[in-house]
């Protein structure tokens, strides 16, 4: 693998978007720790003011430190991407292969149900399912995770179809590997590459929906700060505090954006080397 | 091709139905769910509300409800309204028009940036140009719409007064196509700046593919002028991908307009969703879900049938 087959399709964008990223993730981990002050704290003497120094993005209408709040609201945008990201890998990777590798009537089953749950309109399905739960981070990814393994699903089954009847798998077999091995041991790990750039891409996906959940109120539940939730309470107070609806949706925007470049890029460095199968066989 | 149709139609009715069933179990199960909205009352004694639910028919089993929800729907009756008794159906031809407009209003604004932008960013020699256009287009698909509609709202009618701030039509005011224009345009462009900017990433890729095509080069190299090639030769084909993945999207459009119809106050069938679940109002949430994953299905069929038209290799499959 030389070097200069990578470097063009990782540009400056795709360093700056991953530098950003960082440095959310670090800001939003440590910043609660260091950056001392509760997000929920009410304080009905101060509310709706502007940006100071001592509120670095000005008071919400209970007059909570909005720039607490992005931090632990950032927080939770962040854990709810990715965990829905790792548990739509998890069943979509699963159920793909298991449809892919086994075929017949399982595969037309799994298939089915596959595009089922894709003409599902998922905003007011994921509004409607989201009266079963009680509404906290883990439950609001559990959901959106419930709507959008399917690409995964789709995307590994094609793969697995394919590697199937590559020589390494038909060698494996020939020497007596059972199911799950050639499963787990050969066909899995070839679609991890594709996998990533999937996980990679369903990120900006979650956070976005888990922002219009909670901007729509059926989303991770206050007090809990979440940058959809905040955007909420944002058009009563337009007029008197338009600061309110500014900073969430730039910090959606920005995260949404700086994982699609990185997603993409891996996309494209995939697609420009050698296919991610052939490098593998070559090597085992 | 006959046989493809036929094909893709039967899979499309129990698929339907699966779906239907799927949120009919969902609907009623859910806390809170149809018997749930008179067991909490308490002004009715226990024989009223027996009486109540036995007229509902919330007292028999799922899969019978079930039955009989469907055997009317083939009748083209989803029932009537918890709120106000009126016909499920009548509600739903009231908001649905609404939503129709704006999707497709936002769906042409859509399709006149998109196919411009990535015509421009495929076939131009300046970078930065290119540059510009694929910053903007990832600034649209990063965008949260609602925070997109708010920006708007809070900007052009807060502070400039340009647009009104929600609503379909001026309440009171005389109804005209002016109006109906004033209030459409920004919901519609909120929308088609999303799809758009999807649509031009997409779009320009596909171009780019098609330019590299042995036609087009013969198309050039027999003098044709550039403009007749861009338009003749790579357009053409590309407004095959571009047919295939509107209606690939649509449903997309459809559900996340939703969030759209919310912020702009717009009656449609978005509005009428969360309307109706606030309202527990089940027979209308239910028969809003089943349309829309109708048009979904309708939609994904389309999408199938202009695919194996444009490209004869999928019919085999």
């Amino acid at each position: 693998m030389s070097r200069g087959r990578w470097s063009p399709a990782i540009g400056p964008a795709a360093w700056f978007a991953l530098l950003s990223l960082v440095l959310l993730i670090v800001v939003t981990v440590i910043g609660p720790v260091s950056f001392d002050r509760d997000p929920n704290a009410i304080a009905l003497t101060s509310i709706l003011e502007p940006p100071s120094l001592q509120h670095l993005f000005g008071t919400d209408d209970l007059g909570r430190d909005v720039f607490a709040r992005l931090i632990h609201g950032g927080r939770v945008s962040l854990i709810v991407g990715i965990a829905t990201a790792a548990l739509a890998v998890t069943v979509g990777t699963m159920v793909g292969a298991v449809a892919g590798f086994l075929g017949g009537w399982l595969d037309e089953a799994i298939s089915r149900t596959v595009d089922m749950f894709l003409s599902f309109p998922v905003v007011p399905v994921a509004l409607v399912a989201s009266a079963f739960l009680t509404l906290d981070v883990f439950s609001v990814a559990l959901l959106i995770a419930a709507l959008s393994w399917m690409q995964i699903a789709r995307l590994v089954r094609g793969h697995v179809l394919a590697l199937r009847e590559r020589d390494f798998v038909v060698a494996a077999k020939t020497l007596g590997a059972s199911n799950a091995r050639v499963l787990f041991m050969h066909l899995i790990p070839n679609t991890v590459p594709v996998i990533l750039v999937a996980a990679t891409l369903l990120v900006p996906f979650a956070i976005l929906l888990e922002a219009a959940l909670s901007f729509l109120g059926h989303g991770v539940q206050p007090p809990t700060p979440t940058w959809g939730n905040m955007l909420q309470s944002a058009p009563r107070f337009m007029r008197d505090a338009p600061w309110l609806a500014v900073a969430p949706g730039l910090l959606i925007t920005w995260t949404v954006a700086c994982f699609t470049i990185i997603g993409n890029s891996m996309r494209r460095v995939m697609s420009g080397v050698a296919r991610p199968v052939t490098q593998r066989e070559v090597r085992g | 091709m006959l046989n493809f149709g036929l094909r893709r139609l039967m899979l499309a009715v129990p698929s339907l139905v699966l779906i239907s069933a799927t949120l009919f179990g969902l609907l009623h199960l859910a806390p809170g769910g149809p018997a749930a909205v008179y067991g909490a009352s308490t002004t009715l004694t226990a024989e009223q509300q027996e009486q109540i639910e036995h007229q509902l028919g919330l007292d028999r089993p799922l899969t019978a409800r079930y039955v009989t929800w469907l055997g009317r729907v083939l009748q083209a009756d989803l029932g009537s309204s918890y709120r106000d008794g009126r016909p499920v159906t009548h509600v739903i031809g009231e908001r649905l028009p609404a939503t129709l407009l704006l999707m497709g209003s936002a769906l042409v604004l859509g399709l006149m940036i998109a196919v411009p932008i990535a015509l421009i960013a495929a076939t131009t020699r300046r970078r930065s140009i290119r540059a510009g256009v694929h910053f903007l287009t990832l600034l649209g698909v990063s965008m949260p719409t609602f925070w997109t509609g708010l920006l708007a709202i809070l900007i052009l009618a807060g502070r400039l007064g340009w647009i009104p701030a929600g609503g379909m039509t001026t309440p009171g005011g005389p109804a005209s196509a002016g109006d109906l224009l004033h209030h459409l345009i920004t919901p519609a462009a909120v929308i088609a700046i999303l799809y758009a900017s999807r649509w031009g990433r997409y779009l320009e890729a596909d171009v780019r593919g098609v330019l590299d095509e042995d036609y087009v080069r013969t198309a050039r190299s027999k003098g044709l002028p550039e403009v007749k090639v861009l338009l003749g030769h790579v357009f053409r084909n590309s407004l095959i991908s571009i047919i295939t993945l509107v209606a690939l999207e649509f449903p997309l459009m459809l559900s996340g307009a939703v969030v759209t119809e919310v912020v702009f106050s717009w009656p449609g069938m978005g509005r009428l969703v969360t309307d109706a679940l606030t309202q527990r109002d089940y027979p209308v949430l239910m028969g809003t879900l089943v349309i829309i994953a109708m048009v979904v299905i309708v939609a994904n069929l389309v999408a199938d049938f202009l695919y194996s038209w444009a490209d004869p290799r999928v019919r085999l499959s």
